[in-house]
């Protein structure tokens, strides 16, 4: 069980993060929604040590979250220009985890093939579309096995096609167990993903409104912020 | 004011012996900047006052002063210290010295040119800071610096004539020693031209080559 608790976060003396507490069990999918600026980004900066909190907690199944226990999908992949493919995936197997060169190759392979990317092995990242690079972004992620998975802005950097796709990515960590924590202001991905799990309307750092996936696939209009947010987008309830 | 073809044919040797012990000088200065180079720029985009420090005064230091001071006191100063260096190696010493110096700036400028998002990647999948620098900033930097790294490179073998103050035998000395005995100033200037040339040219084409290869990665924008 992950249990951010109390986080608060001020930068240049403007509060960034007010009082953030969020929970999520294994198998779940978090969003975390709001407006560019809202301070969707900063709070998983913090989770992945990228960024100090001011105030807080985060705690892991009881104990203080581990850096190596988490890790981030970046908006804009952040896939390293200068490797293969393979060697994205195999670099923290082999040095951080100290896995054999044939061992990181084998579980490299293995997710290459799972998200059909086993022809690109050899190519470097310039040569990859963009569905391939959140692909190989994702597998790289998922390659350190991590307890707690974070997306930033998972479909920005996409077609607006592809969000049905990402949302069933995302259902399908959270069968992995994993816990998925996605920050994000496309509602489309939220509606599209059918899995359990919670949504956290952020609004200028605060939490202004939290409710079930499951409360929003079925009746999102009886969520005051939540359904203005979902016009500001373009989405009208019925 | 014609060529002297039967003193080129004399002088050739000893201008091919000279070139030799120039690409030397060259080659050994250049891979000993690189490596203090890329240690000394990456260091210096640490943000480490305590390493800041020295690297910016040595910086200053070695780029404030002509590389014929350096020559000769690697020459004439070092060997007081008890350290004892040949000619040639004098003159290898000082010039690596003054290279780490121009090299650890292009690097520097490389590291900042990676941006910190590939920093950051690296960061949230555990990699230490030496792993990251090693294996993801370092080879990108160096890539995005390789043309100024070859200019760096083609004016070390221009300066290494410097050594010929302190008696290397390189190629302009052994031309020195031509023009003096065949005072035939015309031929010898326009064989040292050509050698110099020629090897310019020669490595210009060699590094070209390796920038070809290097480039499967460069974002084509």
């Amino acid at each position: 069980m992950l249990n951010i608790h109390n986080i608060s976060k001020t930068m240049q003396n403007k509060p960034i993060l007010q009082h953030i507490s969020v929970q999520a069990a294994p198998g779940e999918v978090v969003f975390v929604l709001g407006e560019s600026g809202a301070g969707k980004s900063t709070l998983l900066r913090i989770l992945n040590s990228l960024e100090k909190k001011d105030t807080g907690t985060i705690a892991l199944n009881g104990k203080e979250l581990d850096k190596k226990a988490v890790t981030l999908v970046f908006q804009h992949f952040n896939l390293f220009e200068n490797l293969t493919v393979l060697q994205n995936i195999t670099l923290a197997l082999e040095k951080v985890q100290h896995k054999n060169v044939t061992e990181a190759k084998d579980i490299a392979q293995e997710l290459l093939q799972k998200y059909k990317l086993e022809d690109r092995a050899a190519a470097f990242v310039h040569a990859l579309s963009g569905g391939q690079k959140q692909r190989l972004a994702i597998a790289r992620a998922l390659a350190i096995n991590p307890s707690v998975i974070c997306l930033d802005e998972p479909t920005s950097a996409l077609d607006p096609a592809l969000s049905n796709y990402i949302a069933q990515e995302l259902q399908q960590l959270a069968v992995k167990q994993c816990i998925v924590i996605v920050a994000t202001h496309d509602m489309n991905l939220v509606l599209n993903t059918k899995a359990n799990g919670t949504v956290y309307l952020l609004d200028k750092g605060q939490i202004v409104e939290t409710a079930s996936l499951e409360t929003i696939h079925k009746d999102a209009a009886q969520l005051k912020y939540l359904k203005t947010f979902m016009q500001g987008e373009g989405i009208t309830l019925s | 004011m014609a060529i002297d073809m039967a003193l080129v044919w004399t002088a050739l040797p000893y201008l091919a012996k000279g070139a030799w012990i120039t690409t030397q000088i060259t080659v050994i200065s250049f891979a000993l900047g690189c490596l203090f180079g890329i240690v000394l720029g990456y260091l210096h985009t640490l943000r480490n006052p305590y390493l800041q420090m020295p690297i910016t005064a040595f910086v200053t230091i070695i780029r404030g002063t002509p590389m014929l001071i350096q020559i000769t006191f690697f020459y004439y100063v070092v060997p007081l210290l008890g350290i004892d260096l040949s000619p040639f190696w004098a003159a290898v010493a000082a010039i690596a010295m003054n290279s780490s110096a121009y090299i650890s700036q292009i690097i520097k400028g490389g590291i900042i040119g990676v941006g910190y998002a590939q920093v950051e990647a690296a960061q949230v999948l555990g990699l230490t800071k030496i792993q990251i620098a090693r294996y993801i900033v370092i080879p990108q930097a160096v890539v995005l610096v390789f043309p100024s790294l070859v200019g760096e490179f083609i004016t070390l073998l221009k300066d290494s004539s410097l050594a010929s103050v302190i008696g290397v035998m390189e190629l302009y000395k052994e031309a020195r020693a031509i023009m003096t005995q065949s005072y035939d100033v015309i031929t010898v200037f326009f064989l040292m031209a050509v050698f110099y040339l020629g090897l310019t040219s020669f490595f210009t084409l060699i590094f070209h080559a390796i920038e070809r290869k290097l480039s499967w990665y460069v974002k084509h924008s």
